[in-house]
């Protein structure tokens, strides 16, 4: 051998030896660095060549650096975390929700149902008393409000899912732009024997923070790159280009957005993330608001018929308690023909069912009338002209042609309840008009109408008969309840599992100061040993040159 | 975990353990605090649910408890009011009686008509008594019916009310009647008022057969008064009763809200100390841990 060739084994010793110590000094300095992979240097024997037919090698050679890190257990932790994100936002708004119906024992709209029935109970036992006439009012007024403030919260709700999908949407475009960026950034450092370590790190911490949002595949490709994809198959990142999540209000449904890649839509196939946290909530607002709206429309209907079947204290009969229902009838925002509502009336409110309906065009000409709540058809190929009356269950709406006649497809949504438990209201101002009794012969003492209204409380009237108005607001509290239950379960299950694959992430590729320094102490030896071995080479070739 | 400990990990780990146990003793001191063991829905639907159900059906139960109190403030008052005139129809009687017999002469029976006059406008005043019941806002006419607005009788004893009596819920779906109409009451079997006018009409005309004549008219308005007494008595006794379930039903609803929602202090106690060692066991460790490796 070369006096070259031995130079190069204690050279090539030195440089691993310095590697080594560099790499540890690396892993060492990063300990708490978020997402830190810790590295290792990879080391194999020098070429082999061959003295006189006997093999012998030249030295190490170092490979590269290698990051030490497991993508299964990165696919885990993405998937883990889009569930505690998911989770976690349902049960912070359903916490909201619990809250708001049912803020206290003694301000809850059983309670301020319970009394107001009640208050009707003690105008039965004085009814030509004033203070129990005014108190009769006033716990009406008590009930309106809360009812009032239940809208307004779920409004407020509604809107607000609309504002959190816009942020999540930016931030979504924002990383998948960076994973796109540093796809490119991998390519033009990958080559050789280095892999781009920290880009590599970056990128997963990008990973992870998207999966926050939506959960998304992603599928290794050649050369270090990776696509990232949304399930039902939309790309977000490919390659180095990144497609933007674009939000389109869906004017047939509250105007909450739709989520669309490169104009597919996607909204359904996401599974996880806050985003389907919010996607999820949405649905339950609606739902909780409707069934609120419901209560207060079935509330007045049924109040006001037996009320204006009583007498007031002036011999009048024939009044509402509460402002009487009204029916809304309008064309949906996505129509394109022109038609608009001309005539909207409630006909005979004993009819009255307080589903939904539409009146669907399924030609020029032709329509059918649908209910919506119960999925029935009322009323199949009807044929339309212009500004006649369509009448059912105790409704009648005509439609006229403003701005063209309506095509095929246009929708028109008629409601009764909707917006009732913001528009419910008092009829009555003066307490002598409170119909108390039932003749108006048997003034002022006549309490009968009192007391059937008083028994209103023990009705079952909603679903089906089957439930009071009391019953009613307790199904809404344990469904609200068990929503919040519901979403505190998984959202921890998901948590303990996150925890857990985020543990053994660390046990593989986070760094032990520990190890770490005892494997500086082996680089040192062996660094303190090459440089021993060149020494001892010096001596030896000193004497070479000495002779 | 993995085989493998990273320096991160180990703080992580340790940190979680003891923010849990800090959790879990917060959780414990809440209870304590409320002393309730469901705090709102989400700590258990179902049974928040009950716990709503029973509350409102107390609610209920107290309206009927002031349903019968209201009734029977009416019934007291229309049972004093009665008393004090079977009283002064037992003395009408002993007037008549008076009247009635041998030797009585012009002047006697002259002061005995007048007195049969007071006891006529004291009965007519008792027969048109008000009360204020409730909430003691208007005052109604005891014995008109519906007609609480206007006086039982006119002066000349025609009864101006109906015959209406008013109902009360004393019970879920008990209405009872509450109210006596002054027709039931002073016209029944004998119409006090005309037996009375007959009466001192027949004294002041010294009509002797005449005064013993309404005898009879007598005997029957005194076991009408008395009848009506007794229906008084009848349905006081049925607030009563049900004053009594009520009672029960609202010791055994307490009983099942206590159930649902009281916390075991004792169990609780014991379980915030437990959260408290194993929350100083955690930290405890966790340093030990950390001070081990600082030899390295």
């Amino acid at each position: 051998m070369s006096i070259g060739q031995l130079l190069n084994i204690g050279r090539s010793a030195l440089q691993a030896a310095q590697m080594g110590l560099q790499v540890t000094g690396n892993n060492i300095a990063n300990v708490n660095t978020p997402n830190y992979s810790r590295q290792i240097v990879s080391l194999t024997e020098g070429v082999v060549v061959s003295m006189g037919g006997v093999p012998v090698g030249t030295g190490v050679q170092v490979e590269g650096v290698q990051r030490i890190y497991d993508s299964f257990l990165g696919v885990q932790i993405r998937n883990a975390n889009a569930g505690v994100e998911d989770y976690g936002l349902r049960e912070q708004s359903y916490a909201r929700l619990e809250s708001i119906l049912y803020p206290s024992e003694t301000s809850n709209l059983g309670t301020l149902m319970d009394d107001f029935f009640n208050a009707w109970q003690d105008l039965a036992g004085n009814p030509s008393g004033s203070a129990e006439r005014q108190v009769t009012l006033s716990r009406a007024e008590d009930l309106i409000a809360n009812f009032r403030s239940l809208s307004g919260f779920f409004d407020e709700e509604i809107r607000y899912t609309n504002t959190l999908l816009e942020g999540y949407a930016e931030e979504i475009n924002r990383l998948a732009s960076e994973v796109a960026d540093l796809n490119g950034e991998i390519l033009r450092n990958q080559g050789g024997r280095s892999s781009p370590n920290d880009l590599l790190d970056r990128r997963e911490a990008l990973l992870s923070e998207l999966s926050g949002y939506v959960n998304v595949t992603v599928f290794e490709q050649d050369r270090g790159v990776v696509s990232v994809l949304v399930s039902g198959g939309q790309s977000l990142v490919d390659g180095t280009t990144s497609y933007g999540l674009e939000l389109v209000p869906d004017l047939n449904d509250h105007n909450f957005y739709r989520m669309l890649i490169r104009g597919n839509d996607v909204t359904e196939s996401v599974q996880a993330g806050k985003v389907k946290g919010v996607l999820e909530t949405r649905v339950q607002m609606v739902g909780f608001q409707e069934d609120v709206d419901l209560l207060a429309a079935t509330l007045v209907q049924e109040f006001n018929a037996v009320h204006s079947s009583g007498v007031g204290l002036d011999g009048q009969t024939g009044r509402d308690f509460f402002s009487p229902l009204r029916v809304t009838a309008s064309p949906l925002s996505g129509n394109q023909g022109g038609a608009e509502v001309s005539l909207q009336e409630i006909v005979d409110s004993s009819r009255l069912t307080l589903d939904d309906y539409e009146i669907r065009f399924t030609g020029p000409g032709t329509y059918d009338v649908l209910n919506t709540t119960q999925g029935t058809v009322v009323a199949g190929d009807q044929v339309y002209a212009e500004g006649s009356a369509i009448e059912f269950d105790g409704l009648r709406i005509a439609l006229s042609d403003s701005n063209g006649p309506p095509v095929e497809g246009d929708r028109f949504r008629i409601s009764v309840k909707e917006g009732m438990a913001q528009t419910i209201a008092l009829e009555i101002e003066d307490p002598a008009e409170i119909a108390a009794a039932q003749d108006l012969d048997a003034l002022p003492g006549d309490n009968r109408n009192a007391l059937a209204l008083a028994d209103l409380r023990n009705a079952k009237i909603l679903r089906e008969q089957s439930v009071t108005f009391g019953g009613f607001y307790e199904s809404l509290v344990v469904r609200s309840g068990s929503l919040v239950q519901d979403a505190s379960r998984m959202g921890e299950s998901k948590q303990v599992l996150y925890e857990s694959m985020e543990a053994y992430q660390e046990s593989v590729s986070g760094v032990s100061l520990e190890e770490e320094e005892i494997r500086l102490l082996s680089f040192q030896y062996a660094y303190q040993s090459a440089a021993k071995y060149l020494a001892v080479l010096d001596e030896v070739f000193q004497a070479l040159f000495d002779w | 975990m993995g085989l493998r400990v990273s320096t991160v990990g180990l703080y992580r780990s340790a940190t979680r353990r003891v923010m849990e146990n800090v959790s879990k003793l917060q959780d414990a001191q809440e209870g304590l605090g409320s002393g309730k063991k469901i705090r709102s829905a989400g700590d258990n639907p179902a049974a928040f649910g009950r716990i709503v159900s029973y509350k409102s059906l107390q609610r209920a139960l107290d309206q009927y408890q002031r349903n019968i109190s209201s009734g029977r403030g009416y019934l007291d008052q229309a049972e004093s009011s009665l008393k004090s005139v079977a009283n002064l129809l037992a003395r009408a009687r002993e007037l008549a009686m008076q009247g009635a017999s041998d030797g009585t002469n012009p002047e006697s029976l002259a002061a005995i008509a007048a007195e049969v006059g007071t006891i006529q406008d004291e009965i007519l005043s008792l027969a048109n008594a008000s009360w204020s019941g409730g909430s003691g806002s208007g005052s109604r006419y005891l014995f008109s019916g519906y007609r609480s607005d206007t006086p039982a009788f006119s002066e000349a004893g025609i009864y101006q009310g109906d015959e209406s009596e008013f109902k009360v819920e004393i019970a879920p779906g008990d209405w009872t009647a509450i109210g006596l109409s002054g027709r039931r009451v002073f016209q029944g079997d004998g119409d006090v008022f005309s037996v009375l006018a007959d009466l001192k009409k027949s004294l002041e005309e010294g009509d002797q057969s005449g005064t013993q004549a309404t005898l009879d008219g007598l005997d029957r308005c005194v076991s009408g008064v008395s009848g009506v007494l007794s229906e008084i008595g009848a349905r006081t006794n049925r607030l009563d009763q049900s004053e009594v379930r009520l009672e029960d039903m609202s010791i055994s609803l307490k009983s099942f809200i206590s159930q649902e929602e009281d916390l075991d202090i004792v169990q609780a106690a014991s379980q915030l100390t437990l959260s408290q060692s194993i929350l100083e066991a955690s930290i405890r460790s966790s340093q030990a841990i950390f001070d081990t490796l600082q030899i390295l």
